[in-house]
């Protein structure tokens, strides 16, 4: 389907522009991977400002270069140090750790970044071979099913979010009120902007994006100790090749752990974390001997790091197909594409393959950046961790508040960062998710929009938005999401004898 | 205070701003023409309903996590929203390059570092890295102020 546009990605890739984005972007994701309290999303925040002054192939290579770099950075410090510097390498921390502990960290090392590249590109291949068929799919889905789409998104990662399904939805449908901030778009009529011109344009993602998780990080940080640093002398260690006998050996966990990482990964609200340590549960179920697990084995390093990097790709699928993002990360990515003025779904596929095929074999070449990375930059790039707090929050502080005031050089938007920093903070510590804040703001006008289309469509039965099969599917699917914090309270129950 | 009672204040909070987001919503002017569908109020009331729903289930379920939360030294993040909000508003007539440099060596402070050197140092290079990245390389016009001007810093706005 995507045959000589895959071929022709490769020279737009020679570009140095297209190739200083991506590397600069791996390493920098392998970086805010490596520094504990920041990690890959918060760097694709701040990043995606700068994007407005690259082309379209550029930002999105750039984007999906620090996704890529980030869900590996953390599984540096997780081994040396015992700190997984993203929660997505905790799982990795389990064998890794003690790996390193018993004089093995080069080889722990090794294990990591190989499984990770080996888990992008599996995920990768398989977005590139399957997304076009579910693209092609989506081209039957009308408005109606486009609206439940949208809230079949925001319900999955309202009820997998970390809290109550309850403060999912409750997260989603804030998200969802600050996206009708603004001028009504078939109406032209404004909504929420109590007199303020500026917010005709509703409000900015960036801003809300910023504060919720930069601004609400830093306050968070601030909590801490921030005088200590982590102590990083003498951990760094040049990783060492995998033996061959250790990779045919290991060749199973790879390859099913990178596409348990891929599938996890395709649902929406799942991410890489669950992948991990779900990848992580099988390797050991799957395993002659799973009580070495913990103990510094290598199946437990290649399940969770095959896995958390398989998650790129996998949540790629959704996002670019159908225009549902499955998580955060891929959220602020589906918002690259609309700063550009391209709408991710099944018309991307057909109007933008050049595009697509350019981001799929950049990703597949930020995996092989990664791996020179991986083998040979990281040794000094783990001293990143060392870096003290006074210095990353001043440093966080101002690139958030230059990047918001970039975006349109308004102060009313550094303000509004500064307001969602202090609603992220309350959200924080009162158990919110903000993911599907986020999900809610950037589906917020598609549900909108789709569902008045379909209803005028139907002139205004509700009914008969429900009977289109596709659209019964869906809304089958959501019912299960919603109902099963109850049911499976209910299975739950009589094992624990209610006291769960 | 244990989280329990704070997701009921919550919802509490979140019954309001439900039902003044309905109310506001009243107030927006519904189509020339065409069905209730077209309405630009009928999301917003949607919304509101389902904000005020949600939140009065979150502030009347019963029990609810008991643990107590910590909010450890959370006055040095307000204390930190406060020299920002401040900071925010001293930008436009001060000057990024004034405003800039005093904010982040307070900031600093509040985060604990008291080496002077290190402050000096850090805020200096932090504000003209950001002056040469957004101003220089994006050519972001950032905000011209008058002690900027007084600080003979004008020219490196042209």
């Amino acid at each position: 389907m995507m045959g000589w546009e895959l071929v022709a990605a490769f020279a737009r890739l020679a570009d140095p522009v297209n190739l200083l984005a991506l590397g600069l972007s791996v390493l920098g994701g392998v970086l805010v991977g490596v520094i504990p309290g920041l990690g890959p999303f918060l760097a694709i925040v701040v990043l995606l400002p700068f994007t407005f002054h690259l082309t379209p192939d550029a930002s999105l290579l750039a984007l999906v270069g620090i996704f890529i770099g980030g869900s590996y950075g953390g599984a540096v410090t997780a081994i040396l140090l015992g700190i997984p510097g993203t929660p997505l390498a905790a799982a990795t921390m389990l064998d890794g750790r003690p790996m390193a502990e018993r004089g093995e960290a080069g080889r722990a090392l090794g294990l990591a970044v190989t499984a990770s590249v080996f888990g992008g590109i599996v995920s990768v291949a398989l977005l590139t071979a399957f997304s076009p068929l579910l693209a092609r799919l989506a081209l039957n889905f009308g408005p109606a099913e486009y609206t439940l789409l949208g809230i079949l998104g925001l319900t999955t990662v309202a009820s997998v979010a970390p809290g109550s399904t309850l403060k999912g939805l409750l997260a989603a449908s804030f998200g969802l009120l600050l996206a009708t901030v603004g001028s009504d778009s078939p109406t032209a009529t404004p909504r929420f902007t109590f007199g303020l011109v500026t917010l005709n344009a509703g409000l900015g993602l960036i801003p809300v994006l910023l504060g919720l998780f930069s601004i609400a990080q830093v306050v968070v940080m601030l909590e801490g100790d921030t005088s200590r640093s982590t102590a990083v002398s003498g951990v760094a260690r040049w990783p060492q090749w995998p033996a061959a006998g250790e990779v045919r050996r290991l060749a199973p966990t790879y390859v099913k752990s990178s596409v348990i990482g891929t599938l996890i990964g395709a649902l929406p609200g799942a991410g890489g974390v669950i992948a991990a340590f779900v990848s992580y549960a099988e390797a050991r179920r799957a395993s002659r001997h799973p009580e070495r697990f913990g103990t510094g084995t290598p199946e437990g390093i290649v399940a969770s790091e095959a896995a958390n990097s398989a998650v790129t790709g996998g949540a790629l699928i959704p996002t670019l197909t159908l225009g549902i993002p499955g998580d955060a990360i891929t959220a602020v990515i589906m918002g690259a594409l609309f700063i550009h003025g391209l709408t991710p779904g099944p018309n991307l596929y057909r109007d933008h393959t050049d595009l697509l095929a350019t981001v799929f074999v950049g990703m597949l070449l930020a995996n092989l950046f990664m791996l020179l990375i991986g083998m040979y930059v990281v040794r000094a790039v783990v001293y990143a961790a060392g870096v003290r707090a006074t210095l990353v929050i001043p440093g966080v502080l101002l690139i958030s508040v230059l990047a918001a005031y970039a975006v349109q050089t308004s102060m009313l938007d550094v303000g509004i960062m500064f307001l969602f920093g202090l609603i992220g903070y309350l959200m924080r510590k009162l158990g919110f998710p903000l993911a599907p804040v986020v999900l809610g703001m950037v589906l917020g006008e598609l549900i909108e929009l789709s569902l008045r289309r379909a209803l005028t469509v139907a002139d205004g039965d509700v009914l008969a938005l429900l009977t289109r099969p596709y659209a019964l599917g869906i809304i089958g699917l959501i019912t299960i999401l919603l109902l099963w914090p109850v049911l499976g309270r209910k299975r739950l129950a009589p094992a624990t004898g209610g006291a769960e | 205070m244990t989280l329990a009672r704070l997701e009921r204040v919550a919802g509490a909070c979140g019954a309001a701003l439900g039902l003044g987001v309905y109310l506001v919503a009243r107030s927006i002017p519904g189509p020339p023409s065409g069905g209730w569908m077209e309405d630009p109020a009928f999301w917003p009331r949607i919304l509101a309903g389902a904000i005020l729903v949600l939140s009065a289930l979150l502030a009347l379920r019963p029990g609810g996590p008991e643990r107590a939360v910590s909010f450890g030294r959370a006055e040095r993040g307000l204390l930190l929203l406060a020299i920002s909000a401040a900071y925010v508003w001293a930008l436009g007539w001060a000057g990024y390059f004034a405003a800039s440099t005093l904010w982040v060596a307070i900031i600093m402070v509040l985060a604990g570092e008291r080496r002077w050197p290190v402050i000096v140092a850090t805020s200096l290079i932090l504000t003209v890295a950001g002056y040469l990245v957004f101003w220089k390389v994006m050519v972001i016009a950032l905000p011209v102020g008058i002690i900027d001007a007084r600080l003979g810093l004008a020219s490196l706005y042209r």
